[in-house]
């Protein structure tokens, strides 16, 4: 008898054998459990709001860029902050058809050649992508990864820049969620390799030495994100 | 293993007053956080009865979903693997790195690898390990081990640190956690670039879609799990969650419990390995299941709910022990009052008997348990295991106070079943007393008659009044005549 077949013979014979189906709670039973107090659905104007006040908190910023052709100027006064050169784009819906590339060149960035490793990726300055959706009391965004979102894009360059629609700012973990689990089971975004997501809530930090707070530890020090 | 082994570790940490300061320090804050958390929600009780009653559900059918997310991990491409120790752990992990080539491994925190001594294992086959949290970076460097589950280095100062860094690298002393910091982040940067492999823990493993979720603040995990080829996630088989959708449920209860944020910077969601060319992460995804003593702790359903723990701290946090001595004085991996209920089940009691018995059973860990595991109620039956000699090794180590002990429970015992006896006592008791405050109202000879641990104790204590008679003389008078 192999390992698992050890395992799993002490699990049953420790619980007993002829147990009936296991009876799952279900979302509809937890979520109402989730409720925050205070909040009942507000419009969606609050959530904007409470979104962008949550990420300056945590000391990442947020701005609602409402004419949509000043984005990419947006993200250049960013690189300029920060006097980045290199800079990487995933492709990502939110970010197609602005000439964002184009204002990069023209204010002097480099685009990465990705070559598949992790050396060159280390010397990115500025990551940016798209956000599938956001929650928001507490400032966080959801990416879904694929091979045109790889992970290390909002993980690996000290600044990450997330451009997200306003429509997709949502209320709760819950809610994101559901799109994160969505994502695992259709095709969406025509790629074999939505299997990952990540929710990212404001700058990389620790406490770890005397709980003095530091940010930008392993992943980003500077997180924005442009609301459209 | 030396008999009073917390009592003499706890002793030792008691007397250094810089440890107990850092501890208390993080302890306070980090409960202060917690408390002002939970207020978000309309019904936070609410929020861990229904965690907890999916963990029961789960835990009480293990077999089911420990299946379940085999089928699921596999589908999506990942590889499972079974352990029943320690040794069969390390086996397999050993084996996938030299299968791999791997030279170099990235390591983010996971307490079950250091159930398993993980690190040890590997540099045995001459794999170099490095631990990129960074408080358990720090620890590694200084050759120690944690302190405190959430924050492992809280005992070192920023000048600990510093000279540490100093001693290590030959760098300049940094006074300033922000230059230690980066520092820091320019060595490891260099560790991910180079890893083979990384590994680490699971927070929570969904049975239903194979998903890995992994909880952390600064962004080391992400990288362990992205950027080296190989991913080797090690988990322990409780950590299994039937569905995706109880994900929300648990991180929230797990975050807001732990530090009391509303969510930690990153939660990753890992579903099988990444890209066939890397661009997207690990080429290969390993999880591995541990038993180590899980399923022993399953079979006895009184202490069955200690594997409902989600790793959280909150029960560290709010321990008046705990907060007096820290991670250390527990012999183990695991501290505070989950690791006094967890370490004696997993190792057996004798390895670890002095251990239940190091709380007042005041409680608060129970009162703050996002899953609401009953630690007291666990504890006073690990204690009457390890009295009995029934605890985890199966009586082959009777832990009592010894002869001394058994005779005065006997001796109590054969007073209290025996009215003459019970009534002598009484007696003795009552008079007792009348002579020893005559004497301590009127000469200086009272309390210096009683024995030394009593005299310092009865310092500021009243001890209560003796009846002037027992109950049944007083049930006789009254209703004989």
């Amino acid at each position: 008898m192999g390992t698992r077949e050890r395992i799993l013979a002490r699990i049953t014979s420790a619980l007993g054998e002829g147990r009936a189906a296991p009876q799952i709670p279900r979302r509809g039973a937890i979520d109402p459990v989730l409720a925050r107090v205070g909040v009942d659905g507000g419009s969606d104007a609050d959530l904007t709001a409470e979104f962008v006040a949550a990420l300056r908190a945590l000391s990442g910023d947020a701005e609602v860029i409402s004419d949509v052709s000043r984005l990419p100027q947006a993200i250049v006064s960013i690189a300029k902050k920060h006097e980045c050169g290199l800079y990487v784009m995933a492709e990502s819906p939110q970010l197609a058809g602005l000439g964002i590339k184009e204002h990069l060149e023209k204010a002097g960035l480099g685009e990465h050649r990705d070559d598949g490793g992790n050396e060159s990726r280390a010397a990115i300055d500025m990551g940016i992508t798209g956000a599938d959706c956001a929650i928001s009391h507490s400032g966080s965004l959801l990416l879904v990864h694929s091979e045109q979102n790889p992970r290390w894009v909002s993980l690996v360059p000290p600044v990450h820049v997330a451009v997200l629609r306003e429509k997709d700012i949502l209320g709760s973990l819950s809610e994101a969620m559901m799109v994160a689990n969505n994502a695992l089971t259709t095709d969406s975004y025509g790629s074999n390799l939505r299997s990952h997501s990540t929710i990212i809530t404001g700058p990389s930090r620790t406490a770890d030495i005397e709980l003095n707070l530091t940010l930008g530890v392993h992943g980003p020090r500077h997180v924005y994100c442009l609301i459209v | 293993m030396a008999r009073d082994t917390f009592r003499e570790l706890s002793r030792e940490a008691v007397a250094d007053g810089r440890l107990r300061q850092a501890l208390i320090n993080a302890t306070d804050r980090f409960r202060g956080q917690r408390s002002g958390s939970i207020t978000d929600f309309v019904d936070w009780d609410a929020m861990r009865d229904a965690a907890r009653e999916i963990k029961r559900v789960t835990i009480e059918n293990l077999d089911h979903f420990l299946v379940e997310l085999e089928g699921s991990v596999t589908r999506a491409g990942g590889h499972v693997h079974w352990a029943a120790d320690s040794d069969e752990a390390t086996g397999i992990i050993k084996r996938i790195a030299r299968e791999a080539g791997v030279r170099s491994v990235v390591k983010s925190k996971s307490m079950a690898t250091e159930e398993i001594e993980l690190n040890d294992a590997l540099e045995e086959d001459g794999v170099r390990v490095v631990e990129t949290d960074l408080g358990e970076y720090i620890i590694q460097l200084a050759g120690e081990k944690p302190s405190h589950i959430i924050a492992p280095a809280i005992h070192k100062t920023k000048e600990d640190v510093s000279a540490l860094f100093t001693d290590k690298f030959g760098i300049p002393r940094y006074d300033d956690p922000e230059e230690l910091t980066a520092f820091a982040r320019s060595k490891l940067r260099e560790e991910f670039i180079n890893a083979d492999m990384g590994v680490s823990g699971v927070n929570f493993a969904v049975a239903g879609t194979g998903t890995i979720a992994i909880v952390e603040n600064e962004g080391n995990a992400r990288l362990t799990t992205t950027l080296p080829r190989v991913h080797v996630a090690l988990m322990g088989i409780e950590k299994v969650i039937p569905l995706y959708e109880h994900l929300p449920l648990f991180l929230t209860l797990l975050i807001r419990s732990a530090t009391g944020q509303k969510l930690s910077t990153y939660i990753s969601f890992i579903t099988g390995p990444g890209a066939p060319d890397a661009s997207g992460g690990p080429e290969e995804l390993h999880l591995v299941l541990l038993d180590n003593g899980r399923s022993d702790i399953l079979a006895d359903e009184h202490t069955r709910e200690s594997l409902y723990c989600v790793r959280c701290g909150a029960c560290l946090n709010i321990c008046p022990v705990y907060r007096q001595v820290g991670g250390h004085a527990y012999g183990g991996v695991y501290s505070g009052p989950i690791g006094s209920i967890i370490s004696p089940q997993l190792t057996g009691v004798s390895h670890a008997h002095d251990i239940p018995f190091a709380s007042s059973l005041c409680g608060a860990c129970r009162d703050v348990c996002p899953v609401r595991i009953d630690i007291p109620r666990v504890l006073l039956e690990l204690r009457a295991g390890s009295v009995e000699g029934t605890g985890g090794d199966r009586g082959r180590v009777r832990n009592d106070g010894g002869r001394a002990e058994r005779m005065v429970v006997r001796l109590w015992r054969t007073t209290m079943q025996h009215e003459g006896l019970y009534g002598m006592a009484h007696r003795s008791a009552y008079y007792g007393q009348k002579v020893l405050n005559y004497l301590s109202n009127n000469t200086g000879l009272g309390r210096a008659l009683l024995p030394a641990g009593l005299r310092a104790w009865s310092q500021k204590r009243e001890i209560p009044r003796v009846a002037e008679e027992t109950f049944r003389d007083y049930w006789k008078r009254e209703s004989g005549d």
